[in-house]
């Protein structure tokens, strides 16, 4: 894997990774307010 | 709702995972970048999404400011919405910075750079993060007030980023849509940018529609609290006048 697919990879991961941490943060809440 | 909010879900999801296909594997790579261009597909719809959640929030700000002493239960309603989009709008923001920080790497061969695009953007994510800490932080009456008018001054950057690139020599390259003539990418690249716009869009918009849920019913529970504590002060005045 050359240094832009390492880039890429990184990008997409990244992208991923901080939606899914900001969505369990919002699935807590959710949560909390339903009770 | 909740039939409605799963199958958007479901089309959300498909709609992702398409994109993600066409983008890594359909569409062609950059003559020039070669794969690392690929990035563009998560950096584009990052910057629309951040567009459409800010504007949002201008939107209920201003509505908030105009309605607050006449109509308490919109007020709410566009407090809790401008919270949750101001939200999703810092995670696009942030998630726009940090590939464009890869992307520059790769092709630049730096992370980062004080240009005018990279700087006013980093400037906009900084003011919706103190908007965010200020409605943390910040209590009583006139916290939303305060909030709705930050939030207005907020926005005054998002125009001001747009056209960086349009006003000044930057290190970030020119408009790519809506430019200069001979902007643009190749047609065959266009669908990796409708996919994943509409599919990253799709998942703000069932994110934000969930954290706007729950904050008006936290918002909700706070006033109806405020509201039964106010009540049972006045009984108690108006028992010791009697």
């Amino acid at each position: 894997m050359d240094m832009g697919h390492t880039h890429l990879v990184a990008a997409y991961a990244v992208t991923i990774g901080i939606h899914v941490v900001y969505f369990a943060y919002v699935a807590v809440k959710y949560r909390a307010a339903k009770k | 709702m909740k039939a409605l909010r799963a199958v958007w879900l479901l089309a959300t999801l498909a709609v992702l995972a398409e994109g993600f296909r066409v983008a890594m594997f359909v569409v062609p790579p950059d003559s020039q970048q070669g794969d690392v261009q690929r990035i563009f597909y998560y950096h584009i719809p990052s910057w629309a999404g951040m567009g459409l959640f800010f504007a949002i929030n201008l939107a209920c700000s201003l509505i908030y400011l105009a309605v607050r002493n006449k109509n308490h239960s919109l007020a709410l309603k566009a407090d809790s919405l401008a919270v949750a989009s101001a939200e999703i709008g810092v995670v696009y923001c942030l998630i726009g910075l940090v590939t464009g920080s890869l992307w520059g790497r790769a092709v630049w061969g730096i992370w980062w750079t004080w240009d005018a695009r990279l700087t006013s953007t980093l400037v906009l994510w900084l003011i919706y993060v103190a908007y965010l800490l200020l409605r943390r932080f910040a209590a009583g009456p006139q916290m939303r007030t305060l909030a709705a008018v930050m939030a207005i001054f907020g926005y005054l950057d998002v125009p001001l980023v747009y056209m960086s690139t349009r006003w000044w020599r930057t290190q970030h390259p020119a408009p790519v849509f809506g430019g200069s003539t001979g902007s643009g990418i190749d047609p065959s690249m266009m669908p990796a940018v409708w996919w994943n716009l509409a599919g990253w869009l799709m998942w703000g918009i069932f994110v934000a529609s969930l954290r706007y849920v729950s904050e008006y019913r936290a918002q909700k529970a706070e006033q109806d609290e405020a509201l039964r504590m106010l009540d049972m002060q006045q009984h108690e005045l108006s028992g010791a006048r009697g």
